[in-house]
């Protein structure tokens, strides 16, 4: 496979002078190119998606049935704490540093990411990581059935999977902190002259953020498991009560990652939907200051409200109100980005490919799971439907309408000028539908499971719940075999380099340096500092 | 030099950014344990 050509045409030559590079395995392996490494990203967070979705599969035909008939309850909550582990450290973050490795050094017209070496690193580690949440099924006691939370006590009293997910929490953790440095620093320093901070396109604006508290709350996360570590194994009682701990601190340490991570798998995605609404409406976007400054609010507010996480733990009023008014506010600067999108579509000349249809479903689909959000934020709410389906629906419209669709936005967006072929736009349409349409017969009847009061990872329920629970199983599936058609009329003959050639610019509106180098994106880009128009948008020619 | 290659300066820069981000973590991670050990929970 070859995301990248070999040989740029010559006019590809201008500011690319070198085009040597290793072969066959070595190419991969020893990569510090910051393309190669973005499609391994993407490559291996597909791997992960496939196998977390499997699980999910797993877990939606057991609960077909009220009774137990196909996983053991053990195998259920394992299947339920892998699933997200998977899903979330296996596929969204790995994907979206792959849109990262891939664009932000095109965007900002730097020759590769500041410190290739490392990036290499950051990649690799992840392989050995991905091995050892999949091996942890297959070592006595099985994978951990204690929730992709990891709380203790339960983490503490769990078989020897838990200490293979905690080396795999290290290394990605290690990984993301790693690939965190790099970013920042690229963006930091390697600009084209010309390119203010204030003139980066917003996906580079969305990353710088995300980078910065991928930094603060990695760190608090290895901080956690580590502890939970040493209580398993060294004779510490930081979360055990019996030794003297308090299993509350760790849900306080894990929630401080826990929630900015909502917003690390979604701030860069807010970043893609503001390249592509403006690319097919033919406008610019609609207030790009306000837009920076509501991410960068985002990400300050999200330290804020960790304990929302927690209003049935036991908490003083003072705190629940806190933490309930600090969650709200979040949707004030959430708000100015929706308006900024709707307002850019606004009188635009609209056309609906297949990314312009995934960023007008990602509006949608996504504006009513911050709106549960909201629900949720509300203490008596939440004390009502803490941990039920209510919880999963809300997080589902999250992290699958809002991440997931981002990064299939982002794939169909710029895969034209990643393998310099365009993708099959019926099979796009086709993708899109499906998905849209499964997605919301899988999660919307999960919100009136929650309410009616079916708890979060139970493997039976009382009967009464059973044909909501079907409907969600049969979406679920649907669900899957849109994700399987996905690759195969989509991905794979892309990878293949199966379809109409791509113009240098597929899309007419789109604006931005990644749209001024040939196409498909030649192996060494902007080796020579391009000169750049007022708007930095252009290439005018190289220093 | 490789054309590929960064400038010197620009290297250095770059290497002291990353120092700069990398004591801020290893800062918080060992914060966290330190406090949880010396200080109790």
């Amino acid at each position: 496979m070859s995301a990248v050509i070999d040989h740029a045409p010559p006019s590809a030559l201008a500011g690319d002078h070198a085009h040597e590079h290793p072969h066959g395995l070595r190419r991969w392996l020893f990569s510090t190119n910051h393309k190669d490494i973005g499609t391994m990203y993407l490559l291996f967070a597909l791997w992960m998606l496939f196998e977390g979705g499997i699980l999910a599969l797993g877990i939606r035909t057991e609960l077909w049935k009220p009774y137990v008939w196909l996983l053991n309850p053990e195998l259920f909550n394992a299947f339920s704490t892998m699933h997200g582990i998977m899903m979330i450290f296996g596929s969204v973050m790995p994907a979206l540093v792959g849109f990262a490795n891939w664009m932000i050094p095109m965007q900002i017209g730097a020759p590769d990411m500041a410190f290739p070496r490392l990036n290499n690193l950051s990649f690799w580690l992840l392989i050995p990581a991905g091995i050892l949440l999949t091996a942890s099924f297959f070592v006595p006691g099985g994978a951990p059935g204690v929730g992709w939370t990891l709380y203790a006590p339960l983490t503490i009293q769990a078989g020897m999977g838990m200490d293979l997910v905690i080396f795999a929490i290290h290394i990605m953790g290690a990984s993301s902190i790693m690939g965190s440095i790099n970013i920042i620093v690229t963006i930091l320093n390697m600009r084209a002259p010309g390119m203010t901070l204030m003139k980066m396109p917003l996906f580079v604006w969305t990353w710088l953020i995300t980078a910065y508290l991928l930094l603060a709350i990695m760190p608090v996360l290895a901080g956690a498991v580590t502890m939970t570590l040493t209580d398993r194994h060294f004779g510490t009682s930081f979360f055990s009560a019996a030794g003297g701990g308090d299993p509350v601190l760790y849900q306080h340490l894990f929630w401080f990652f826990g929630h900015p991570e909502v917003y690390v798998m979604i701030l860069p995605v807010f970043g893609i939907v503001s390249s592509v609404i403006p690319t097919f409406a033919r406008k610019k976007l609609f207030g790009y200051s306000s837009m920076v400054y509501a991410s960068a609010s985002i990400a300050i507010l999200s330290f804020l409200v960790w304990a929302h996480h927690m209003f049935t733990a036991g908490m003083p009023t003072t705190g629940q109100l806190f933490f309930m008014y600090a969650t709200m506010l979040i949707a004030v600067p959430t708000g100015v980005k929706v308006f900024n999108w709707v307002a850019t579509m606004w009188r635009g000349s609209l056309t609906f490919e297949t990314p312009m249809l995934f960023a007008v479903g990602f509006i949608f689909v996504f504006t009513l799971g911050g709106f549960t959000g909201l629900m949720l934020a509300m203490v008596p709410i939440d004390t009502q439907v803490h941990n039920t389906y209510f919880v999963i629906a809300h997080f589902h419209y999250v992290l699958v309408a809002g991440s997931l669709f981002g990064i299939f936005m982002g794939f169909y967006y710029w895969s034209p000028k990643w393998t310099g072929v365009m993708y099959n736009e019926t099979a796009g349409k086709i993708h899109f539908w499906t998905s849209m349409i499964s997605f919301n017969i899988a999660f919307f009847p999960q919100h009136f499971l929650g309410l009616a009061g079916m708890p979060r990872r139970y493997v039976a329920y009382p009967v009464q719940f059973t044909d909501f629970n079907q409907i969600s199983t049969i979406g679920a599936w649907l669900f899957g075999l849109s994700q399987a058609y996905f690759l195969f009329a989509v991905v794979i003959p892309v990878l293949r380099g199966k379809g109409e050639k791509a113009p240098q610019r597929p899309w007419e509106g789109a604006e931005g340096l990644e749209w001024e180098v040939p196409t498909p994106a030649p192996f060494h880009t902007f080796e020579t500092p391009p000169k750049l128009n007022a708007d930095a948008t252009r290439v005018l020619g190289y220093n | 030099m490789d054309k590929r290659q960064l400038p010197p300066e620009k290297r250095r820069q770059n290497l002291k950014t990353a120092l700069i981000m990398l004591s801020i973590a290893l800062a918080i991670y060992l914060g966290y344990v330190i406090k949880a050990k010396v200080l109790g929970v």
